[in-house]
């Protein structure tokens, strides 16, 4: 009898906990898909090989840029939010150390008195992602539209143009039983920030109106820029 | 004789076997020879994938199978990993600005700048990889239910993998693209269920990237 009362205690105990464990591996394994991203965008760009601009050029990153998080609520998948800002430091001041004779970071866009020849200003203009769920593709997809302005050391306005970036990654680089969505994410805004990079330190010469004014300075630059 | 047939049946039903456990690949491997080739002690080779054009994308675990699978083994020749190189190279040889073809070569090569760095990595061959490994058909059915009683399965899944890849040769040193090499392969997988699946997987991109690595070794090392 006391046997039959201790099982019946038993049961009691572990088939409520059981099915609660049930439920939750249920929920984990249905829900856990769509939960979204949160990322802290982090890594290093490399020394980009491109020949020197002999120019001196300061480099102003305003707050919104270096704070910049995306956030975005996709209906049925979860929340994406990305902190790319504490990324964008690194980016341009490697990419602009490579691109001229010297890069330094300055407070405001008007340095009359720093020796420089320029002020280089990028700021984000948009940032947009797209997951496979959305494309109905094996990619996760990240684009970055900069505005560039180039200033002279007054603050006045020399050049301005918009650098798209890209970058995406295969949903299948990452494991079918692991998720996804963080590492891809992560990884498709790199190449983005890598192609920026990319793209400012190739191009830079070649934007109309900064080609006329490398072209209308004293000195012409000798650097071999395509 | 009768001892001939007996072990002629005993190899077939190994066979039978290892194709029953592991899923039976079939790979095809071709080649295309543009130049002679060949390769010092000194220099090496890179594998990178194209990212230019997602349909044809490769996965990443390929092409670094095809690169381990080079530096690896017999005749093994030396390899510089893809993220070393474009990091390297950077902003040289990133998605978008990666030379498509071998006329875009001079451009980079005729740089001292760039030049420089190609000769301190030692990368003499890039090997440019271009397809993937996609699922051609599936069939068949499993139910699978669990209580507090046990968990089970039962039925039959079955589905087919085809891999087709080519890799693009080309010689950094003469700005000249000296071959190709594609790598096709297709098997079909099952699963049968009676309470426990055990899933018999046909290894199809493994098939494929260890076909492709031995014909570029082969293609790379031996001067023709």
């Amino acid at each position: 009898m006391s046997s039959r009362l201790n099982r019946f205690a038993v049961q009691s105990a572990v088939l409520p906990l059981l099915r609660r464990l049930l439920i939750g591996l249920f929920v984990a394994l249905t829900l856990g898909g769509c939960t979204g991203a949160n990322v802290q965008m982090q890594g290093e760009i490399p020394t980009p090989l491109v020949n020197r601009l002999p120019l001196r050029v300061g480099l102003y990153l305003e707050p919104a840029l270096v704070q910049y998080v995306f956030e975005e609520k996709i209906q049925d998948h979860g929340d994406w939010r990305v902190e790319v800002g504490p990324m964008q430091t690194k980016l341009f001041q490697q990419v602009a150390s490579a691109m001229f004779l010297e890069a330094v970071p300055v407070d405001s866009l008007a340095s009359p008195g720093a020796n420089l020849d320029a002020v280089l200003a990028p700021s984000i203009v948009e940032f947009q992602i797209s997951i496979p769920s959305q494309t109905r593709s094996e990619f996760y997809e990240v684009w970055i539209k900069y505005m560039m302005r180039l200033y002279d050391t007054h603050g006045t306005l020399i050049a301005e143009w918009p650098l798209t970036a890209y970058g995406k990654a295969n949903r299948g680089d990452f494991g079918f039983m692991e998720n996804s969505d963080t590492p891809a994410i992560r990884q498709a805004t790199m190449t983005a920030l890598r192609d920026a990079g990319a793209f400012l330190a190739l191009r830079f010469a070649s934007v109309p109106q900064v080609r006329a004014w490398l072209n209308s300075r004293p000195v012409p630059p000798q650097g071999g820029q395509t | 004789m009768k001892h001939f047939v007996l072990q002629n049946s005993r190899v077939w039903v190994l066979v039978a076997f290892a194709c029953a456990a592991a899923g039976c690949v079939t790979t095809t491997v071709q080649e295309i020879r543009q130049a002679s080739t060949g390769i010092s002690t000194s220099e090496s080779v890179v594998v990178l994938g194209r990212h230019n054009n997602a349909a044809d994308e490769s996965e990443d675990d390929f092409v670094n199978c095809v690169s381990s699978s080079l530096s690896g083994g017999k005749n093994g020749v030396g390899v510089v990993t893809e993220a070393s190189f474009v990091d390297a190279m950077f902003p040289w040889f990133e998605p978008r600005t990666a030379p498509l073809n071998t006329s875009d070569l001079p451009e980079i090569v005729n740089q001292p700048i760039l030049a420089d760095k190609l000769n301190s990595i030692g990368v003499r061959y890039v090997i440019w990889i271009e397809g993937n490994t996609h699922r051609t058909a599936q069939g068949g059915a499993m139910t699978c239910s669990v209580s507090v009683a046990g968990a089970g399965c039962f039925g039959f899944l079955s589905w087919e993998n085809d891999s087709s890849y080519e890799a693009s040769i080309w010689d950094i040193k003469h700005g000249t693209s000296v071959g190709k090499v594609s790598s096709d392969a297709n098997g079909t997988s099952f699963m049968p269920a009676v309470i426990v699946p055990i899933p018999f997987i046909a290894r199809v991109q493994s098939g494929a990237c260890s076909s492709m690595a031995s014909q570029l070794k082969t293609f790379i090392t031996k001067e023709s």
